[in-house]
């Protein structure tokens, strides 16, 4: 058997503080916004 | 050298299944090679991850793999955190401790296909299975657990991924989270 796949992600106190911060306060962030561009013109086969 | 990547139009994919040419799939990383061969379809199962099989038109060859299941970003101890300068006394009125998100639970490439872009294109269909997701039920975020060398956590980033942390030297898997818009 592979390591288990971990479905929780748990921050540390800090960690989350600066997620918590970010979700609050988002910067912008162009490498995301060309991924999402990207994937929305994705067209693949699915079979 | 630089590979010629892969264009859309010469790829497809398709759900894992019985028939799947899974033996031949051979990434530098064992427990990736081993979850695709062992595990993926018991995951499928029991419903705990669809396994999602970019092929190569043609020779019909695993290029990369991608398991996908729901999972969550858990913050901890919710009353000592603060919110624009103040703390959180009536949390989680105001917030919930966890975020739902879609999780990407495996991503892995075959040694010969690195470079030609299969996981960039499995990378996009998660973030537009994402998208297509949160339509319809609460899913805020693409996660994903990348392996602890800087050569992942980069390729994640360049894609727009973001981690807060710290612990790289001694973890085997650093979370990152991508934010839906």
């Amino acid at each position: 058997m592979a390591k288990p796949i971990k479905y929780v992600f748990e921050l540390t106190k800090e960690e989350a503080q600066r997620f918590l911060d970010d979700v609050l306060n988002p910067k912008p962030n162009p490498a995301r916004d060309a991924t999402i561009e990207r994937a929305r013109r994705l067209d693949i086969e699915m079979r | 050298m630089t590979a010629e990547k892969y264009k859309p139009e010469e790829v497809y994919i398709t759900i894992l299944n019985g028939q799947s040419r899974i033996q031949e799939f051979n990434s530098t990383n064992e427990d990736l090679n081993e979850f695709l061969k062992k595990d993926a379809l018991e995951y499928q199962r029991l419903h705990l991850g669809i396994t999602y099989l970019l092929c190569a038109k043609g020779t019909e060859r695993i290029i990369s793999y991608l398991t996908l299941a729901m999972g969550s970003l858990k913050i901890p101890d919710r009353t000592k955190f603060e919110l624009r300068g103040r703390r959180l006394g009536e949390y989680p009125k105001e917030f919930p401790n966890q975020f739902p998100a879609l999780l990407i639970g495996r991503l892995a490439t075959d040694k010969g296909e690195e470079g030609k872009g299969g996981a960039k294109l499995l990378l996009d269909f998660a973030v537009k299975t994402a998208l297509s997701v949160r339509e319809r039920v609460g899913c805020g975020y693409l996660l994903a657990h990348a392996y602890a060398s800087q050569d992942v956590i980069g390729w994640y980033k360049r894609a727009g991924f973001k981690t807060y942390v710290e612990r790289i030297e001694k973890e085997e898997t650093v979370p990152m989270y991508f934010e839906l818009p």
